[in-house]
């Protein structure tokens, strides 16, 4: 669980953000979204513990090392090592790796059409293809808390809503709670059980959608042909329009 | 094909400044005396080498140059990499790191001779000097030159110093390394030679000194032909090491 109290962010006398009171639960998929430059890096920043807050106070059930794996924009693909090598270095470096965690890379790596770049190095692959390594790398580390900063703003349509089914299987299974920054709002839709829209100037949440029950239940695939996927799509869009 | 093609266009102008060079010296004593001439200076390789002479003086020179220039690097980029996890003594240090590496090594060639006698550690501590400090500040650099986001990453992810180090620093510093074991290779054999020419009774720089005495200038261009020899073997073991870098930094470092 991760709950921020009062959180502001100041960088020399800008405020980037202001007055954030948050908590986010196990089994939680929440999405952040807003205008570029509202501070939603920064906030996943000061969560993953790489800025202090300016005020306020952030707690984390657990050690933080331990509990959170945070997915950048750019994944982080170490140039001498291979795609395969990539993916499992985040779990290498935390110790963690069995046989369980081999068999789970090779099943991504083949649902995400990554069998052929098993053996290429980073600059073999295209910015997509990065993507979905990164996203291979952060979800095989067994743990709480997933921190996504736009992981899939260069992966195609068809391979993204596997990645999002795939994802979203993988977060419901182990009950984790999961913080992603997207600019996407049909995603947002698919993705999530809450969506927290953040202003600009300072940053603060301004909108606190939390979706019905059943709509969480679904998995994303069958979330586009409900009802209620239109609603949430023209409520947001309305909102989005008034920042 | 493409091969001969590239030699015979790195060689035409050798051989036509040769051609020029010879011409000059056969008709023109004083030009003779103060230059020599390509076919005497070949002739008289020839003849050292096959005597074992220069090959003798070239191992001797190559050897105390390679040990100083392996333990100088390997020193080196030891202590600049582990100033990146002391930033307080690095930057103190930093200011006499480069003080230290813009002295002539001939400045403190006497002193080596208080320190180590005339011999052949004397020479090797000559070559070590030459190359310990570029090696310090090389290994240095190439510590802080690692991308921000790529650590950020390990230290969430909260990797040891150990092995953010060995998967990290190390494999990224590896440019740096070898630019400095190329930059050093020079300099250490250039430490070498001037040991030899300080006080010495073998080595190339011996050569040289005696052969200068005597007015023999074929002997000396025979001799720096050794020492031009003598760097591009240099060169070329580095390159070797450049060619398998990729193939080393995975053998160090990946583990899966």
């Amino acid at each position: 669980m991760i709950q921020l109290e009062d959180i502001q962010k100041s960088f020399n006398s800008t405020i980037v953000l202001n007055d954030i009171n948050l908590s986010i639960h196990s089994n939680t998929i929440v999405t952040i979204i807003g205008k570029s430059g509202c501070g939603k890096t920064t906030l996943l920043n000061i969560i993953a513990g790489i800025y202090e807050p300016t005020k306020g106070e952030i707690r984390i059930h657990k050690n933080r090392e331990e509990a959170v794996v945070y997915l950048t924009q750019k994944p982080t693909l170490l140039s001498y090592r291979t795609a395969y090598e990539n993916a499992l270095l985040g779990v290498e470096i935390r110790n963690s790796i069995d046989s369980n965690t081999i068999v789970t890379r090779q099943e991504l790596f083949n649902l995400f059409g990554l069998s052929d770049a098993e053996t290429k190095y980073p600059n073999e692959l295209s910015g997509g293809m990065k993507q979905r390594v990164g996203v291979i790398q952060s979800i095989l580390i067994e743990s709480d808390i997933y921190l996504l900063d736009e992981p899939f703003n260069a992966i195609d349509r068809n391979t993204l809503r596997k990645v999002e089914k795939k994802l979203w299987e993988r977060f419901k299974e182990k009950n984790s709670s999961v913080v992603l920054v997207t600019h996407d709002i049909e995603q947002a839709i698919l993705m999530s059980d809450r969506i927290l829209m953040l202003s600009s100037n300072p940053g603060n949440i301004v909108y606190d959608l939390n979706f019905s029950d059943e709509f969480s239940k679904l998995e994303p695939g069958k979330r586009k042909d409900t009802p209620e996927f239109n609603e949430y799509l023209i409520d947001i869009v309305k909102k989005i329009g008034t920042l | 094909m493409r091969i001969a093609k590239k030699i015979v266009r790195y060689f035409i102008p050798l051989l036509g400044l040769s051609i020029i060079w010879e011409f000059c010296s056969r008709n023109s004593d004083k030009i003779n005396f103060l230059f020599s001439s390509p076919i005497a200076i070949a002739v008289k390789f020839w003849e050292k080498t096959m005597n074992g002479e220069l090959i003798m003086h070239t191992s001797i020179t190559g050897f105390e140059a390679i040990v100083g220039l392996i333990t100088g690097v390997s020193i080196g980029s030891i202590i600049g990499f582990s100033l990146l996890y002391f930033p307080r003594t690095s930057n103190i240090s930093k200011p006499y790191i480069v003080a230290l590496s813009s002295i002539p090594i001939f400045g403190i060639a006497p002193m080596m001779i208080i320190w180590f006698g005339t011999g052949l550690s004397m020479k090797i501590a000559m070559a070590f000097f030459s190359t310990v400090f570029t090696a310090i500040l090389q290994a240095y650099q190439g510590g802080q030159d690692i991308s921000e986001e790529e650590s950020i990453f390990f230290n969430l992810n909260g990797a040891t110093n150990n092995q953010k180090f060995w998967k990290l620093v190390f494999p990224s510093s590896m440019n740096w390394v070898l630019q400095s074991l190329k930059l050093n290779s020079g300099l250490a054999i250039l430490g070498a030679f001037i040991g030899e020419f300080i006080a010495s009774e073998k080595g190339l720089g011996y050569i040289i000194l005696k052969a200068s005495g005597l007015y023999d200038v074929t002997y000396v261009l025979a001799a720096i032909i050794c020492i031009i020899l003598l760097s591009a073997l240099f060169n070329f073991l580095v390159s070797i090491i450049e060619k398998n870098k990729l193939k080393i930094i995975r053998k160090i470092s990946v583990r899966v």
